[in-house]
């Protein structure tokens, strides 16, 4: 009896000790909420406090990074509280993490989870609650009633500019590529099959740079091809081997289809439009000891541990196992972000519009990468004590700091941030 | 021990133990109703405590009914399922694919009434079709739903494509006032009346609790068990129609993990996954309901989200040991 | 007597075999046709065969062994998370190279097990509903560490004997002979079967049917930590997942468990089978990619296999009865024309 007694003693011990954790995690939050709200006094322009969630899509080193900046280094500066979702996966999810951010109160909203087809319920239910929003993506067919439907809550978006993304694979291959050899490209077009914005942007990119570089004209269209769900063979009247590759390595079977893609012999290039190079290297590494083929990689990457092992690696042809990739800065990425929704929750929202009125979509430049001593150089950059946009560049892009501000000098201040401009401003 | 203390033992009156009273307490009828609520209801207090009574803001409840509306739904349907022994988690992917096909139909046809018509009956068909292999071909209800879920996602990926397929969003916002409300409140009245109020409740559970028993007394298995996955069909079509509505369109990911989730809010809320006699129909929604303002509640204190997760494993444990009868030997249950 | 003995033995191994060069065969002839390149092509790809081989064998041993005494264990996936991502890198810290890796991962693994071993026989709940929870717990500790990324060994230095063909298949063997040592030969085997025949029998006889259900969670557990090595030297990198997802790994690994469970009775090797299986699968898988079908389809073709599989499975006594029925009715149907005839 004693012993079941004990038992029961136990379980109600751990059951107040649940208790206790939940109410230690409700402190805990309290304290946050108590940061240093030296920003107001430190000339920004606001001494409300706001608080913004965001919606992450995956949680990685990047989403860590980006957490670190806005809660140590901007939040305290400009008074702001921020609220992570956990990874969305579906449109589903996002609405939950909005509806359950408003009831925490959250004035505004920044959508890292972009598909061109939400857009436009994910404003209507921001504007259910009073909330600004932004998301990481572009203007495209599926959501552009958004920036024609006068929505007040709406403060545009923010991505990466295509064009440019497009012109560094451009420029790359063009230097590196002999067009008068054969030679035969994989295009792994990630989940651009499943709308991904940024899968969807530079896959598109690479495929355009290609039809620039052959001056090819593929049989169907580009979208075509990288929208499809299925391996596509990219026929185009020039005959250069082209093979859309969809698909992610989490996917069972992804890994060895790619392997047997490349098995053919009929490719020679691969470019990734996901961050993927750390998962592909060791097959890439295999088939060319089996194939005795030299295989050049080209992709999107970012700042990490995998890209800095792909980047540092020599292949059995002695070239870099990487020849090239694509990165962004996380701190710019979200300054962007913060801008629009920071200058419509200060009553600013004009500098959100285009000059045509509508919604404006901010672009920022990606930076190539091609040899390892700049990956170090760079992947220095934008980490804590050293952000790639500081207090500054912050400032540059709010209304409340800078008198008369537009949609145009947001963009040109941002246009400036180039990897010379970077480098100028962090010394090294 | 003297003779007088011996005695004395005798002469006293037998006294219920600490453990006596407990299971008493425990073996009541009402008890894994009453329990969940308890739990419920207190980390309701909890949250509202933590925020400051923010909590109990009008906005926030209704939230959480929103919120718990698609998971309750279906968590209500397997909970016939379930009743009976068998275990489905490819529910998610049969809602998933039920929306694609409702989502497919108003793009054909531009009805919103074809739509959820075609919802519905995707629902039925496809856990009909779950029904036919589990039951006809005798194949176990677990790999059966292995099965099931890895075939029914893959198919929503060929059909959906790259952007996901949108349905009327006005419609869909109307849609989600009267409609859901009432064709929620018919379904799970309809749903409580079966199960606790006719013979088709009482032989779900007694399959449950022992299939072979339950045959010799003549109850024909093979058609309960068919009558059971038609009302989860109705109950995974109806979640359908309020996960398209709520979202007005369908990506190829929809659906996806749903059915863990359930199994997860039926669980908390009181009902063993194996069935029997004590299963029930209503603790699906009142798991679903816990899970949200578990999930609400820690956000709104400022709980970092993925500290939730773990968080919610924890007290899910905890909550499932402090409902559940300990064995004498250890649980299992023969699943291939 | 010893050449019966031998001949039986040949015959297992026969049977065995025959299964996956059946599908070697078929797969070989259609990638031939389709693709214009057989199944297995190079080095490369023998690699890939054993490297997969080996993670979905370890898995689906793991699956076998719980399952066999009715526990089925979602949480094998987290475990397999826990194990290598804990394990890989504290070993990664000290540079202990590849076999460092691979034995650390392991004993984090097994320490997991023990863990939800505990667990389980203190709470006696239901092992899904257990393993639903410790899912959701360990998911959330493989995302505190390492800031959020996981694991990466690609680049590694000291990791490549994981990709080494000779590696991977003395690793292989001795998973198979430990784990039929273990399940079949050993005391504790013997005590296992004896729960998987009944628990309550089992117990009253006087087995300890608790340690012995921790120490099957620690084999589990130690098992899909070597699995997720595997996985990760292939795919460079193991980053953690949230939301349950972990449970795929269970499910995916699912079907050459019961494939092979069906090939161990064929045999009379339950571990044996469990190899052949894994064997069998991963040819389908490699077959299939090589026709270049999109991920979707190539899992519609294997799911729609394992459906077709097991519906036979289970349903053989059926097929038998008929069969036997039919070759009855037709011999009393001989048997009538005969006496028909006769008269």
């Amino acid at each position: 009896m004693r012993k079941n007694r004990k038992s029961w003693l136990i379980r109600l011990t751990a059951l107040c000790l649940v208790m206790v954790l939940l109410v230690a995690g409700g402190c805990g939050a309290g304290g946050d909420e108590s940061q240093p709200d030296g920003g107001s006094s430190g000339g920004s322009g606001s001494n409300e406090k706001f608080k913004i969630g965001i919606v992450e899509v995956q949680l990685n080193d990047e989403s860590t990074n980006r957490a670190n900046w806005f809660n140590n280094y901007l939040g305290p500066k400009y008074n702001c509280e921020f609220m992570f979702s956990e990874a969305c996966t579906d449109l589903n999810s996002v609405m939950t993490f909005v509806e359950n951010a408003a009831d925490a109160g959250c004035d505004a909203i920044i959508n890292y989870y972009a598909v061109g087809a939400n857009t436009q319920q994910l404003v209507e239910l921001c504007a259910e609650y009073d909330m600004y929003y932004t998301e990481n993506g572009g203007r495209n067919s599926a959501n552009d009633a958004v920036y024609t439907g006068n929505y007040e809550n709406f403060a545009g978006n923010f991505m990466a500019d295509q064009p440019d993304t497009g012109k560094l694979f451009h420029d790359y291959l063009s230097e590196t590529l002999d067009t008068s050899v054969p030679h035969g490209f994989i295009v792994g077009t990630g989940a651009a099959y499943q709308g991904n914005a940024q899968q969807t942007e530079i896959s598109a990119n690479m495929l355009g740079a290609l039809e620039e570089l052959y001056g090819l004209k593929f049989d169907s269209t580009i979208e075509e091809l990288y929208t499809s769900s299925a391996p596509v063979e990219g026929t185009n009247d020039k005959g250069i081997e082209v093979y859309c590759y969809p698909g992610a390595p989490s996917t069972s079977g992804w890994l060895e289809g790619l392997n047997a893609a490349m098995q053919t012999g009929k490719y020679d290039y691969i470019l990734m439009s996901g961050n993927v190079l750390g998962n592909i290297m060791t097959t890439v590494d295999e088939l060319e000891s089996a194939m005795g083929k030299d295989f050049t990689v080209i992709g999107f990457g970012a700042f990490g541990e995998a890209l800095t092992s792909a980047m540092n690696s020599v292949d059995r042809f002695g070239n870099q196992a990487l020849s090239m990739s694509t990165v962004k800065f996380t701190s710019i990425v979200s300054t962007m972000g913060f801008s629009k929704v920071y200058n419509c929750l200060t009553g600013h929202r004009d500098a959100c519009l285009a000059e045509n009125g509508e919604p404006s979509v901010l672009l920022f430049r990606m930076n190539a990468v091609t040899s390892p001593e700049q990956l170090t150089e760079m992947s220095s950059w934008d980490t804590d004590g050293k952000w790639v946009a500081d207090y500054d560049f912050i400032a540059s892009l709010l209304a409340t700091e800078v008198e008369g501000l537009t949609d145009a000098k947001i963009q040109e201040t941002i246009y400036a941030m180039d990897y010379d401009a970077i480098k100028a401003r962090l010394g090294n | 021990m003297s003779t007088s203390s011996a005695a004395a033992v005798n002469e006293r009156e037998p006294r219920l133990t600490l453990t006596d009273r407990i299971d008493i307490i425990k073996n009541n009828r009402f008890f894994p109703l009453v329990f969940p609520l308890a739990m419920l209801l207190l980390l309701l207090l909890l949250f509202t405590a933590l925020t400051g009574g923010e909590f109990m803001k009008k906005s926030v409840i209704m939230g959480i009914f929103n919120q718990s509306f698609i998971t309750g739904t279906m968590a209500t349907a397997v909970a016939f399922i379930y009743s009976t022994g068998n275990i489905d988690f490819s529910v998610g992917n049969a809602m998933g694919l039920a929306c694609v096909l409702g989502a497919l139909a108003y793009q054909s046809t531009g009805s919103m009434a074809v739509m959820v018509i075609v919802t519905m009956a995707g629902g039925v068909l496809l856990m009909m079709f779950n029904c036919t292999l589990c039951v006809t071909f005798r194949v176990k209800p677990a790999m059966v739903a292995i099965v099931a879920m890895s075939i029914y996602s893959a198919v929503c990926v060929v059909l959906v494509g790259a952007a996901p397929l949108g349905v009327d969003y006005g419609i869909s916002k109307t849609l989600e006032d009267g409609f859901r409300y009432g064709s929620f409140l018919v379904y799970f009245g309809l749903c409580l009346l079966l199960y606790h109020g006719t013979a088709i409740g009482r032989k779900l559970r007694f399959i449950g609790g022992n299939e072979k028993c339950a045959v010799q007394t003549g109850i024909n298995a093979v058609k309960t068990q068919y009558i059971s996955f038609l009302f989860a069909g109705i109950g995974v079509g109806l979640a359908g129609v309020y996960q398209t509505i709520r979202t007005a369109n369908v990506a190829s990911t929809v659906g996806t993990g749903m059915g863990t989730d359930v199994m997860l809010a039926t669980v908390l809320g009181g009902m063993s996954i194996f069935g029997g006699t004590k299963s029930n129909c209503y603790a699906g929604l009142i798991g679903a309901i816990t899970v949200t303002i578990l999930n609400k509640g820690l956000l709104m204190v400022g709980v970092s989200s993925t500290l939730i997760q773990g968080i919610r494993g924890v007290v899910f444990l905890l909550l499932v040991y402090l409902n559940s009868e300990r064995q004498k030997t250890l649980p299992s249950r023969q699943q291939f | 007597m010893k050449s019966n003995d031998t001949k039986d033995m040949v015959l297992r191994v026969a049977k065995a075999a025959a299964v996956p060069l059946a599908v070697w065969a078929i797969m070989q002839a259609i990638d031939l046709a389709f693709a214009g390149m057989g199944v297995i092509n190079n080095s490369a790809d023998i690699k890939t065969l054993f490297r997969n081989l080996i993670s979905s064998l370890a898995f689906a041993l793991a699956i076998g062994a719980n399952l066999n005494c009715g526990r089925m264990d979602l949480s094998l996936g987290a475990q397999m998370y826990a194990g290598v991502i804990f394990g890989g890198n504290i070993a990664l810290m000290f540079n202990l190279g590849g076999i460092g890796v691979l034995i650390l991962s392991m004993a984090v693994g097994a320490l997991c097990g023990l863990v939800i071993g505990f667990v389980f026989i203190r709470l006696r709940i239901l092992p899904m509903v257990l393993g639903l929870g410790m899912t959701l717990v360990f998911e959330c500790m493989c995302f505190a560490i390492n800031n959020q990324q996981g694991i990466i060994l690609y680049g590694k230095s000291g990791v490549d004997i994981l990709s080494n063909i000779t590696f991977i298949v003395i690793v292989t063997v001795a998973i198979v002979i430990l784990a039929y040592y273990m399940f079949q030969l050993s005391s504790y085997g013997f005590k296992y079967r004896a729960i998987q025949g009944s628990q309550k029998l089992a117990a009253d006889a006087g087995i300890n049917i608790y340690s012995n259900c921790v120490i099957c969670y620690v084999i589990a557990g130690t098992l899909v930590a070597c699995a997720g090595v595997f996985t990760t030297i292939y795919q460079g990198n193991l980053t953690p997942v949230l939301g349950m997802s972990s449970n795929g790994k269970v499910f995916t690994n699912m079907f050459p468990m019961v494939l092979g469970t069906w090939i161990g009775g064929l045999c009379h090797n339950r571990e044996g089978g469990i190899l052949m299986g894994s064997v069998t699968v991963n040819i389908i898988i490699l077959g299939l990619t090589k026709l270049g079908l999109s991920n979707s389809v190539q899992n519609v073709v294997i799911y729609a296999l394992f459906l077709l599989f097991v519906v036979y499975n289970t349903n053989r006594s059926k097929i038998d009865y008929h069969r036997a029925r039919r070759a009855r009715v037709a011999e009393a149907r001989k048997m009538l024309a005969q006496k028909a005839a006769v008269h």
